[in-house]
């Protein structure tokens, strides 16, 4: 299955300096920083989706920033330019996956920016598919008794194996009778 | 002409299926052998010694199937190996020790029973005062023969508590017979001794 495996690759690369998109900053001093959002989706059970499917947010004290949210462009993927501070980054539930971010970013999606610093994170969706639910089978484990129970049945001891042998024999004997009879049959015919 | 053809066929087939009859069972006793031969008491010694000197059976939990050791019975020299369970499954491979009786070596009756055709094959040899050495986790047991009894299958007097250390081996009885033999032959022996040193 996972031979099968497609990745669809969206990296956005939007300069957005001069499309009145960009964040302004906070004081002359307070160099922007910029931010890369990379998207995978690994399709690996039968999942046909692509980065465009997926919608990512990007918001600051609740709200959302300039430019979010969007969703994949293909190959092109989305790059943000924003004052300092932090950012708490999520994504539209899709069904059937699941999603996780990886690079700067914590776990639970949130970014911290300084001034100037340019970071990049990744957030991966994988197709879940239809979960197969194998029963665990174990050997029967017990106890060791510690008294031998009051008349208890006798095991059955009885092997296959000697009533193989005279059927085997048997068998043989047949067919001994079998060619015998066919010799008498010759024998009478020619009386 | 007829006749004498359907004959001939017939015949041929009922040789082939008696001869591939024989022949599977031949190839079933040989690898039964083969797993009775089978020494796993060096890999059991290992994991027996690297576990805690104060053993106990009280309290075990253990597989149908697991090794637990061996039985000597020199008289018929015979060494078989002992598996949890008297299935199919654990005959076949040796002779099994009954789940619902105390362990070797343990003060009360345990129950071992093995196939009558292979390894309980020449039980009816063994005579009153003869030994059964048996081997297990807790340490080696030997046992001598005190009686020895014919019953019916369905007897409910053979698997019973007793006072003493004791050991029943039962297989079925009579020893060569064709489907499910009607009695059980038993053999009763009470503990002589115990050399309880780890293995």
């Amino acid at each position: 299955m996972k031979n099968r495996s497609r990745y669809s690759l969206a990296i956005a690369t939007i300069a957005l300096f001069g499309f009145g998109m960009t964040q302004s900053p906070a004081s002359a001093e307070e160099a922007p920083a910029t931010l890369n959002i990379v998207k995978l989706v690994a399709n690996t059970h039968d999942g046909t989706s692509n980065p465009s499917a997926f919608v990512i947010h990007v918001t600051r004290n609740g709200q959302e920033v300039a430019g979010s949210p969007f969703s994949g462009f293909g190959r092109t993927g989305q790059s943000l330019t924003l004052v300092p501070g932090a950012y708490i980054l999520f994504e539209d539930p899709v069904d059937k996956y699941r999603g996780e971010w990886s690079g700067d970013i914590t776990p639970g999606g949130t970014v911290t920016l300084s001034a100037g610093q340019v970071l990049t994170v990744t957030r991966t969706n994988y197709d879940i598919g239809t979960t197969i639910i194998r029963p665990v089978v174990e050997e029967p484990e017990a106890t060791v008794p510690t008294e031998t129970i009051d008349g208890g049945e006798l095991p059955n001891t009885a092997s296959p194996l000697g009533d193989s042998i005279f059927l085997g024999a048997g068998l043989i004997i047949l067919s001994v009778i079998g060619f015998g009879s066919r010799k008498i049959l010759s024998k009478r015919k020619i009386a | 002409m007829m006749v004498k053809r359907i004959i001939t066929i017939l015949s041929t087939i009922i040789l082939v299926g008696g001869i591939a009859v024989i022949g599977a069972a031949g190839l079933t006793a040989h690898e039964s052998a083969i797993e009775q031969g089978r020494e796993y008491l060096p890999e059991a010694q290992k994991d027996w010694q690297a576990r805690s000197s104060e053993y106990s059976a009280v309290g075990k939990k253990i597989k149908a199937g697991e090794f637990l050791g061996t039985i000597e019975i020199p008289s018929i020299k015979r060494i078989a190996n002992i598996f949890e369970g008297t299935s199919e499954a654990e005959l076949s491979r040796g002779v099994g020790h009954y789940t619902q009786s105390v362990m070797p070596g343990v003060t009360d009756n345990s129950v071992i029973s093995g196939h009558r055709d292979t390894v309980f094959s020449k039980l009816g040899k063994v005579k009153i005062g003869s030994r059964i050495v048996v081997t297990v986790e807790s340490g080696r047991y030997i046992y001598q023969v005190k009686r020895i009894r014919i019953v019916s299958k369905d007897d409910r007097t053979v698997i019973v508590p007793t006072e003493e250390a004791t050991l029943t081996l039962s297989t079925c009885y009579p020893f060569v017979f064709i489907g499910n033999a009607p009695k059980r032959y038993i053999v009763l022996a009470s503990l002589e001794a115990a050399k309880l040193e780890k293995l």
